[in-house]
């Protein structure tokens, strides 16, 4: 009995069920591996979109693997793992320079009760508040992977001397926009929801709007700058993301 | 809402009433799950049953406690699930019993009563033209998200379930149906077949024995996120292999925590997760997940990739067969609607008796 489904070039095949193959490229945080997940998730759109990939139904890029979805009565994983080489093989150049990386600019309020863990994570670190604020506003973030939560967008990665394990006790309500960190992770969360990051400060632009399509803000492989905002401009802003359309490219860089 | 619309209100949503189709796909990258009924069979088995297209929204009823009441116009519903669930159709003070996988006419103005899916956790019911709109693609509810059903949460009481054009006289005029479920799309068995996990090595060999060999019980933590066993502790390779840097996750993960407790992932479990996961619940075999009760025991089963797809088309195959096998009912002729219109049920039956019209 074999977990193992076939290998490629980079990566081996793995079963997880009789609907999805995970193509696994390592098991570690390393943007690196999320370039060549997602350069082989641009083959497989671009195949499937021209129909040239029968019975593939969706892909799930994580940091270390790409699961693929497929329908077994369709196209036996053998076969589908063929097809795949096949295109890695005609394509041997990574698609990375061809994909368009959007770069966003999202305002956050550090620090205040928004912020309840800044002070905490300055005296882990042995820094200042100011220059816990400084490391994050000052590092292009990129979006390794979504999930955890709808709209969840894993950022990699944390400037490292702001590295920290998990907080012991984990808070059973973390409020929507909460931008938190933990390990080389940066994260915004979209939802309340239970969580055990530290909270640095909140983030007011919606991560998740179920009328919109895609409802998600970030997709993987998506740039995220972050800019520091007082709590007047937060609150402004606040309340014109609630009384009107806000179109979400204003906060795109390019 | 316009109440002279046909419709379906939901006087009682019991414990947990949502709507689902067969699911929101193309998501899961923004991390957003499947959701659909946790038995595809039972939907489209249901919705054929009713004459409407397999892929229509149901509603998936958890224990019971559900009733729904028809506005002006007579509406042709199913119930799917467990032959000995308690049906009933009426009004307060007259009331009869129906039966399960078999269409039924609710009067204008009566309700159907769900008040136990029975032997299994949970029932469909299909209703003839149901008009929910789609979000993202599906009706299916994902409250987590405020995702499809009515206003992207579970039914409440109050709530109105519209109906679409066509003519309910059509419908009605049409003879009632019945379908015979075979054991397998019951889902009462106790053997769950998976695929070793993409973490399979993550376990050691005596690990991997506790959970082949061991008997667990589903707990009473079971909904549709996914159910949590109880039973022998499944030890993984070293205190490393414990966790994972985050990794996808399908309905049918098996994933097995530091506490060593397997939990099996469903239709509504996060798209990715942080767990090792030791097997892969095949696709055929995740209904009975959603269909059995807390306590019963149920063993895992290794199966290779062939087997799954083999049990894969079987079932294709049984469904196939349940929607080709539907017939007309031998007293077709005695519409319930008819019976009500005509105030005929009174004195025919205490409530309790089956009336038998299948």
């Amino acid at each position: 009995m074999n977990q193992v489904a076939g290998t490629g070039t980079d990566w081996q095949a793995l079963f997880s069920g009789d609907t999805t193959l995970v193509l696994e490229f390592g098991q570690r945080i390393d943007s690196a591996i999320v370039d060549k997940v997602k350069s082989l998730d641009a083959l497989i759109h671009y195949a499937k979109a021209a129909g040239t990939l029968p019975g593939v139904q969706e892909t799930i890029p994580t940091f270390r693997s790409l699961a693929v979805i497929y329908d077994p009565c369709v196209i036996h994983p053998d076969a589908l793992l063929e097809h795949i080489r096949e295109l890695e093989g005609r394509n041997p150049v990574t698609l990375q320079d061809t994909l368009t990386a959007r770069h966003w600019n999202l305002p956050v309020l550090y620090g205040t009760e928004h912020g309840p863990d800044l002070e905490s994570v300055a005296s882990l670190t042995g820094l200042s508040i100011d220059a816990v604020i400084d490391l994050h506003v000052n590092c292009t973030f990129r979006a390794y992977m979504l999930g955890f939560l709808p709209g969840y967008a894993f950022l990699g990665d944390t400037p490292k001397p702001l590295h920290l394990p998990r907080r012991g006790e984990p808070r059973l309500r973390v409020p929507a926009g909460s931008v938190a960190i933990a390990m080389q992770l940066t994260g915004i969360y979209p939802w309340e929801s239970p969580g055990g990051w530290h909270i640095l400060g909140n983030c007011p632009v919606p991560m998740f709007d179920a009328q919109a399509l895609p409802p998600a803000l970030l997709r993987a492989g998506d740039k995220i700058s972050f800019t520091r905002i007082d709590e007047p401009t937060f609150n402004s802003l606040k309340q014109e993301l609630a009384e009107s359309n806000v179109d979400r490219s204003r906060w795109l860089l390019n | 809402m316009d109440i002279n619309a046909p419709h379906l209100k939901v006087v009682n949503a019991g414990l947990l009433s949502t709507i689902q189709d067969s699911g929101r796909f193309g998501f899961r990258h923004l991390g957003i799950p499947w959701a659909g009924t946790l038995c595809p069979a039972w939907r489209i088995i249901g919705n054929s049953l009713v004459g409407n297209d397999s892929g229509c929204a149901v509603i998936e009823c958890f224990e019971g406690g559900l009733q729904l009441q028809a506005g002006d116009t007579a509406v042709r519903v199913a119930v799917i699930g467990s032959p000995s669930a308690h049906i009933k159709l009426g009004n307060q003070i007259d009331q009869v019993s129906c039966k399960a996988n078999r269409s039924l006419t609710i009067a204008p103005g009566a309700s159907l009563y769900l008040s136990s899916t029975g032997s299994l956790r949970h029932a469909i019911i299909a209703i003839a033209n149901i008009d929910i709109p789609e979000h993202l693609g599906s009706t299916s509810t994902y409250a987590k998200a405020s995702l499809g059903g009515l206003d992207g949460s579970a039914l409440q009481a109050g709530d109105n379930l519209r109906l679409g054009e066509r003519s309910q006289n059509s419908i009605d005029s049409e003879p009632h149906t019945y379908c015979e479920l075979s054991e397998e799309l019951l889902y009462q068995s106790n053997v769950l077949r998976a695929i070793p996990g993409p973490q399979f090595d993550h376990f050691s060999s005596k690990g991997v024995d506790t959970f082949m060999s061991s008997s667990y019980e589903l707990s009473t933590e079971a909904d549709r996120m996914g159910v949590r066993l109880s039973g022998p502790v499944v030890a993984h390779r070293d205190a490393s292999a414990k966790d994972i840097v985050s990794d996808a996750i399908v309905p049918g993960s098996v994933q097995v925590p530091g506490t060593g407790l397997p939990i099996v992932l469903l239709n509504d479990a996060h798209t990715a997760g942080g767990y090792p996961k030791i097997a892969t619940v095949i696709s055929t075999d995740l209904p009975i997940l959603g269909a059995r009760r807390a306590g019963a025991h149920l063993r895992f089963k290794l199966v290779d990739i062939d087997e799954a797809i083999a049990a894969r088309v079987h079932q294709r195959n049984l469904i196939d067969r349940a929607v080709a096998s539907i017939a007309p009912c031998i007293v077709s002729e005695i519409s319930l609607s008819t019976l009500f219109e005509n105030n005929l049920i009174d004195g025919v039956t205490n409530g309790h008796d089956e009336l038998n019209v299948s």
